[in-house]
Order: C-alpha cells, then structure tokens, then sequence
C-alpha cells in the first residue's frame, strides 16, 4: 500500500460563470521514504494537487476522486480527522516563509504552540522540543532564535523555522511546494543539501514541487511532469533527465541553467505561453507550444501510457 | 569598449547611518551588457535605485554620459533620467492592476512627449509592443488577464519607449518559471545586441548573467570583490566566494559531479558597522589572520579582470577551481 495514494483527482472552480479547471484527473501514489520531484509551469495544478490532498483548497473548489494517507481516505474528511493527520503526520511547506509566520509571535512561541496543540506537552516541554528542533535544522545560535520574530530572520533562517515546525509532528511525508524559489542560490543549496541529510537520517518520504527540473533533480528519485492539470510524463529521475520521452519533459530539461560550457547566444525557453485553467483542449493540452505537434495531437487527447521504465502521455513520444 | 556610458565613482549609500554600498566603482561602456551578481542584501537594488536617484548617495560620483547625476538637478536631469531606465522583479507589481497595457505605455509619452499627436503615440504603442514580441492587440488587456513572462515583457515596452541608452534590470526573471525565463533573457540580449542599448542586469544567479553579459560585477555587503569577464567563468573566478555562487547553482550538469554544492555560501548578515577586513572572512574556507583583520582591495589579474582577495594568488595556483 502506497503512503499517499492520490487517485483520479479532479479539481474545478466555477468563477464568473466560467468553469476554472485546476487539477484535471491525476493519479500519483508516493510510496513509504520515497522522494517525489513534481515540476510544472505556473498553474499547472501541482500545488492543488496537495492542497486538496490536505483539506487547504477555498470552500468553492469543487473535488472528485480519492486521496488516501495510510489507507485512509482524506477527501471528504471531517476537519478533525484531517488534524490528525495534517501538521503531524503528512505536513507541508511552503514557498513564501514570511507569510506562513505570524508576524506577531516569537518563533518560540510559534513552535510551542504546535507541541501543545498536536502533542499535548506542557510550556517547559515544548520549549525544550523546539530548541531540539531548530538546532536540527542546523539553524544558527537556535536559544536566540527561539526569542525572535519573524522579521528578525533572513529568508533562509525563516525558512529553516518552517521546516523544524514542519519536523515537529515527526512526519513521515513532508511536501515541499518551491520551497527555495524564495531564496538566493546559496541559500537555496544549503536546504537542499538539509534535505538530502534528513533523509539519509530518517524514512521521510518528501515530495519536492518545483518548476525548475534542476532544483529537484538530485534529491528526487522519480520525476513527474504536470502540465495544464495532467500528469504528461512520470518517470526515475535519472531516466527521465537523460532520455526524457515527452517533448515538454525534454523542453525543460534543455531550459535547466547551465553553468559550465560555452556562452549560449539565445537561452532555450518554451515557446507560447502557459495554459490557464479557463482554457479547454480537444487535443493534447501541450500541442499549441509543441515543436513535434502533428494534426492528430490537435484532434485526440493522448492518453498517460504505463510502460517499463515510466508512463507518457503523447502520440509521438521521443524515441518510439 | 566604445567609450564609457555610466562611470560609477567610489559610490557610498548608507540607510540610517549603516553602510549599504562602499567604495562601489565600475564603467559600463556604451552598448555593454554588464552582470551584477550577489545574494539578498548584498546591495544589488540599493545600487540600481541609486542610480535612477531613487536613493540618495552619500558619497561618491554617478558620470552618465560625461555627466555627474549628483550634481544635476530639474530639467537637466529630467532629460538625462529617460535614457536611464529601470524594470523590476515582480511584473505584476509594476503595472497598475486598473490600466489597460495600452494606457500603462501611454503615460512615459505623456510625460517625454508631452507635444506629440494621439496618432503618433498609438503607433509608439504598437511598436513599443511589437518590438517586444507582444501583438498590438495586447494594449487593450488588463495587467491580470497577462502571464508573469508576458507583463514583464510590457514593463520593458513601457521602458524602451523613452529610448533608453541603459536599461537597469533588477531581477528581471526570478519571478518567472525556468521555461519562460529564457524567452525574457533573449529579448534583452536582442536589444542590447541589435539596438546598442547597454544593460545592468541585476541577478543571484551567476549561470543566468553569465549567457547575456560580457562582464559579471560580484558583490557581497555592498562592497565588490571581483570584476570579471565572463568568458573566464566558470573555472577561471578568481574570489572564494566567486567560486561558491557558482557551486551553489542547481544545474543538472551539477548531478555528475555528484557532490553536494557549497555550504560555506550562505546567510549573508553581521553588522556592518563592526566590521573589519574582508567581508567573506567569516564565511571563507581559506580565510586566514590577515582576511580577518584587513580589507583587501580590488587589484587587476587579467584583462579587464579584478579581485578583492588577499589570497587571489595562491588559491589560484593551488586549483581552488
């Protein structure tokens, strides 16, 4: 039995009148210690995705399909059968730290409030657990930290907070939504080596969304591409960035930064613009920006097709 | 070089009486893309506001075409400030959510071009738009029925129309997906390249200014420790910490090396009044008494290559790439 197995989700807003798809049938199972690198384009639906799955999409979005956390079922869950759960167990993180603060409280007494809350521990308890906890997250002089707020942190302090109040419930799946795309590059590096550490340490199963193939590429070790709310391509990581079979898979691995070799005269990109949730396909969702798109892909949606060494969904993958 | 456009003169800003920038100096020449690299609160915006005159400097000279900025004032500088032109990081934030594309690009018109006829400015706004790779038809949307990628391309029309000779990029795609940032780099490098207008693209990220640029300014706590053309980076930075920006890049060329990238890069902070000697000695793996105690100057290495480091020399000869 997977850990989280999402199953046939559908998300949908009715907005204005219009019907907003966001998540247009997607089923992902993430499997016990195992890490996910999920990539996409902005509303691509790989943040919903997860939202839903924890009971965190606004009142109006309209649900179907199953998500399952440990065999049992999330969706359609009462808000106190999804708090023992959520925060504890299955946890997440988010992309903007400061605003997932509350500017107003001292990290110490944001970190408690989760011990007492989830844990039951008294002040003194708690304090001692969330000192242990922020110098888990190699946090720099953690005792002073526990007296500051928010805004006395840099960006990667505040981001470390997160995790530690993130580790806190002792989870065994964290889903970390562009967890660095708030960060500079250094910054950046020094969670991403965290991660690596953690895992190595503990079974914690991480799913790492991100838009940028090359921030989930070493921690990942199955990658799956979103794209206009459809999984295109799922794949192991190493599969996938070498030999990737959907062209849009192959698109971003090509915009990747690259560091070393020549100077490039032109940057690679993808072409067109990303598709919203307003918009409707006949066809494949991506042929409108696809360099490889034949007038079949206009006409018939390509189906996600499992095969050994991953799933595609395209008429033409690369290499058939 | 064709000649120096921007002349930066030992540039000094401070924000209640803590140093921002120091001893800040470079030139970019006429038609020269120049990279500004650094992590958050290294300076990078405090520099490109100080010269648009959007803070003010405390000390030092700012030469725009054989002019100081700091000495002119009114309509002198009026005229001077349309060719020095300014985008920033968040696209969306810097279009007013209630106007129209069209009437966003109208207003440097109305204030550059207060004379001219209403024909005249919507064949501006056209051009302005195609010239960019948007359609006309765009002048009638609203900021919100755009994509990230798509406004930041407006706030570049609306930039261009007063026919800048500099055009100051603050982060221009770090709000943008990977897969759209190149459509952005690619449009500033056409016009750098077809149009001669020099670019200061401001970035944290060496890989992407390293493409566009022909030199990469690094900065660190306002101050610069190397100068460096960027057909010698990688491999031939010649600062530690050069070297650490680099590491801490996430590529996929990165995943063969199969190490973890730099730690040592991280958390930029400290008092900056308290300190003495280099600014990455406490952060360097190779720092020694000296680092800790004296500033190093910029010194010359290369070709248009300079350096801020006590040590340059022997970390180099030792294959500190």
């Amino acid at each position: 039995m997977a850990l989280l197995d999402i199953e046939s989700l559908e998300i949908h807003y009715e907005r204005a009148g219009r019907r907003v798809e966001t998540v247009r049938g997607v089923s992902l199972a993430v499997e016990k210690g195992e890490c996910v690198g999920l990539v996409g384009e902005s509303g691509s639906g790989k943040t919903q995705l997860f939202l839903a799955s924890l009971g965190l999409l606004p009142r109006d979005a309209r649900m179907q399909g199953s998500v399952r956390f440990e065999g049992h079922e999330l969706m359609g869950a009462d808000a106190r059968a999804l708090n023992r759960i959520r925060g504890s167990k299955l946890t997440m993180i988010f992309q903007d730290p400061l605003s997932a603060l509350t500017p107003h409280l001292r990290i110490g007494a944001q970190l408690g409030e989760v011990l007492t809350t989830h844990r039951g521990c008294s002040r003194s308890e708690a304090r001692a657990a969330a000192l242990a906890a922020l110098a888990r997250v190699q946090i720099s002089e953690p005792e002073r930290r526990l007296r500051q707020y928010p805004h006395e942190l840099s960006g990667g302090q505040r981001q470390r907070v997160l995790i530690a109040m993130a580790l806190l419930g002792d989870p065994c799946m964290l889903i970390a939504d562009e967890p660095t795309s708030a960060l500079d590059v250094t910054v950046q590096a020094q969670i991403l080596a965290f991660f690596e550490t953690l895992r190595a340490a503990q079974p914690l199963a991480i799913v790492l969304i991100s838009h940028d193939l090359a921030v989930v590429a070493r921690l990942a070790e199955r990658i799956v591409v979103m794209y206009a709310g459809r999984i295109v391509e799922s794949a192991p990581a190493a599969r996938l960035l070498a030999r990737p079979r959907h062209p849009y898979s192959e698109l971003l691995v090509q915009c990747a930064p690259k560091i070393g070799g020549p100077r490039l005269e032109r940057l690679p990109f993808v072409p067109g613009r990303a598709p919203r949730g307003e918009d409707s396909f006949v066809g494949c969702a991506f042929a409108p920006r696809c360099p490889r798109a034949a007038p079949r892909c206009r006409e018939e949606r390509p189906l996600l097709e499992t095969g050994r060494a991953g799933a595609v969904a395209c008429h033409f993958p690369i290499d058939s | 070089m064709n000649g120096s456009l921007l002349e930066v003169r030992s540039l000094a800003v401070a924000y209640d009486g803590i140093p921002v920038l120091e001893d800040v100096s470079f030139e970019v020449a006429v038609g020269e893309a120049v990279g500004l690299v650094g992590e958050s609160g290294a300076g990078k915006s405090t520099l490109a506001r100080a010269l648009v005159k959007l803070v003010a400097a405390r000390r030092g000279a700012l030469i725009f075409r054989g002019v100081d900025l700091e000495q002119c004032t009114g309509r002198a500088l009026r005229a001077l400030r349309r060719e020095l032109q300014i985008i920033f990081q968040d696209p969306f934030a810097s279009l007013d959510p209630r106007m129209t594309v069209g009437r966003a690009l109208l207003e440097p018109l109305e204030i550059f071009e207060p004379r001219s006829s209403r024909a005249h400015r919507d064949a501006r706004i056209r051009g302005a738009l195609v010239r960019v790779g948007l359609g006309a038809e765009m002048a009638g949307r609203y900021p919100r029925e755009l994509s990230g990628g798509e406004c930041q391309r407006v706030a570049i029309a609306r930039a261009l129309l007063p026919h800048p000779r500099l055009l100051i990029c603050d982060e221009p795609v770090s709000a943008l997906d990977v897969s759209i940032q190149g459509q952005v780099i690619n449009l500033l490098a056409d016009l750098n390249r077809r149009e001669a207008m020099a670019l200061l693209l401001i970035s944290h990220n060496i890989a992407l200014v390293r493409h566009l640029c022909g030199r990469i300014i690094v900065l660190l706590e306002g101050q610069v420790l190397e100068i460096a053309p960027s057909e010698r980076l990688p491999g031939g930075a010649r600062h530690p910490y050069t070297h650490a920006l680099v590491a801490a890049v996430p590529t996929l060329e990165s995943l063969s090396r199969g190490l973890l990238p730099a730690t040592t890069a991280g958390g930029a902070g400290g008092d900056a009044r308290l300190r003495r000697g280099c600014v990455y000695a406490r952060r360097c793996p190779h720092a020694e008494d000296r680092c800790r105690q004296t500033r190093p100057l910029l010194e010359t290495v290369g070709e248009g290559h300079q350096v801020a480091c006590h040590r340059w020399r022997e970390l180099s000869a030792g294959g500190l790439s």
